[in-house]
């Protein structure tokens, strides 16, 4: 009856999209980034966070089990995925994505430096690496973060 | 070996272990040693970030710990009247002995973010004990990074002072320098969470900056030309009933001061022209100068102030 009534009322799926780029990019590229820019205990690597990232010398999905230095595990590698895509969710333009937009200078983004500066720019690398992989196009071999 | 002995060796063992791992600092999350930021992210590591809160790197300790009591520095050693080209300093940083925990980085650069003069460390038969850490080792170390940066770091291993020789640039066209410290007070958990981080920025000028002039010319406010324009009007007004040329010089020279927003520099914005031994004595030397000019010029004396003389003055 429950189901029912739901049906009944007309829910009608939102014109929202849910993107679903290249996994294997994710992990070469777009995981060491967002760890590294993203993922700090404060910041995006705090579990009460919508969007939150997973990982080494940050937070650990199963810290009763994984040394707080050990190699990321595939669990939060797959999870840390599903986040940035929920955080890619948009109406109408890509870039108007809260994973996109948020992090840009003038928008509402508490990840501010000491200089009052937002994270990136969008004609930073870091950012542009992030637009293109979002946007379902390859990265290129090489884009890999530098140790 | 009997079962006595065996039991007594385990025992022995057992408490071995038990002291190892007591005395050993876990390796918490965080970064307890400063060469963790450099390595890659897959490893926990910072991946190149020194969070500094320099230009090139503006997030700070902050990202990660807090919760806690904050880091107390102590700085001497600071230029604080200005850095002179080519002079060396010793910059001291100190924190409480009692502090059993604490980290601390520090980074010299310009406005663009770059390393700025020669920074060093003192020679190994120079430390004080406070420098080293708790095993006797050296506490600082530098790292020369991408970007034309340096840092140097002090790691959680017991140390609580860090001093760093400074040789400023040869030349003063540097212009600011930037000393970032950035630190960290742990509760000793092993996590962020409890912890105490710390940035202090000293903005440190070089001798020989421009210093600001007696009267500068600001934006022209509203105020200043609707005065200057009442000035004008009124002044204007009065000549026409007198000496309209006198009065209507003088009324233009206020209003063109007025409306010029020419602003009376504060005390506090003056810097080195605030001190009294640099305000002007007018008189003396310099009164005569004026005087024997006239007297030149114009081949009259007096009117300077005392009665009678002049040209036309009354």
């Amino acid at each position: 009856m429950v189901v029912g009534v739901l049906l009944a009322t007309g829910c009608t799926s939102s014109s929202a999209e849910l993107p679903a780029p290249d996994y294997d990019d994710f992990r070469a590229i777009v995981y060491p980034l967002l760890l590294r820019d993203c993922g700090f205990s404060r910041c995006h690597g705090d579990p009460e966070r919508f969007f939150v990232v997973w990982g080494p010398g940050r937070l650990r999905l199963e810290p009763e089990v994984d040394g707080p230095f050990d190699p990321p595990t595939e669990d939060e590698v797959w999870r840390s995925y599903q986040r940035t895509r929920s955080a890619l969710t948009h109406d109408a333009e890509l870039v108007d994505a809260p994973l996109l937009r948020k992090p840009l200078e003038g928008h509402a983004h508490r990840g501010r430096d000491a200089w009052g500066h937002n994270l990136w720019r969008d004609d930073d690398p870091r950012w542009q690496t992030l637009a293109t992989w979002a946007a379902g196009e390859p990265l290129e071999p090489g884009q890999e973060l530098e140790p | 070996m009997s079962g006595r002995a065996a039991a007594l060796a385990s025992a022995i063992a057992a408490g071995l272990v038990a002291l190892v791992i007591g005395v050993v600092p876990l390796a918490g999350h965080a970064y307890s040693s400063p060469r963790l930021y450099a390595a890659p992210v897959h490893e926990g590591g910072g991946a190149g970030r020194y969070f500094t809160g320099s230009w090139s790197d503006g997030l700070t300790c902050e990202v990660c710990h807090g919760g806690g009591e904050a880091l107390a520095l102590e700085v001497a050693g600071l230029p604080r009247a200005g850095w002179a080209p080519g002079s060396t300093y010793v910059l001291d940083v100190a924190w409480s002995p009692g502090i059993e925990h604490a980290a601390l980085l520090a980074e010299l650069s310009d406005a663009s973010g770059r390393a700025v003069g020669e920074l060093s460390l003192p020679p190994d038969e120079l430390l004080l004990d406070a420098e080293r850490c708790a095993s006797g080792s050296r506490a600082a170390t530098a790292f020369e990074l991408e970007g034309d940066r340096q840092v140097i770091g002090i790691g959680d291993c017991g140390a609580h002072r860090l001093r760093m020789q400074w040789r400023a640039p040869d030349s003063p066209a540097v212009g600011t320098v930037w000393l970032h410290l950035a630190g960290v007070r742990g509760d000793g958990s092993g996590d962020v969470h409890g912890d105490g981080p710390v940035l202090e920025v000293h903005r440190l000028e070089p001798i020989g900056a421009p210093a600001p002039e007696g009267c500068r010319i600001v934006e022209p406010e509203a105020g200043g030309v609707g005065l200057g324009l009442a000035v004008l009007f009124g002044v204007g007004l009065l000549g026409s009933r007198r000496r309209r040329r006198g009065a209507t010089t003088v009324a233009l020279g206020v209003g063109l001061i007025c409306a010029s927003g020419c602003a009376r520099v504060q005390p506090w914005e003056r810097d080195r022209l605030a001190q009294p031994d640099m305000v002007i004595d007018v008189g003396g030397d310099l009164v005569v100068a004026a005087e024997h000019a006239v007297e030149y010029r114009e081949g009259s004396a007096g009117a300077m102030g005392g009665a009678g003389g002049g040209c036309g003055c009354n």
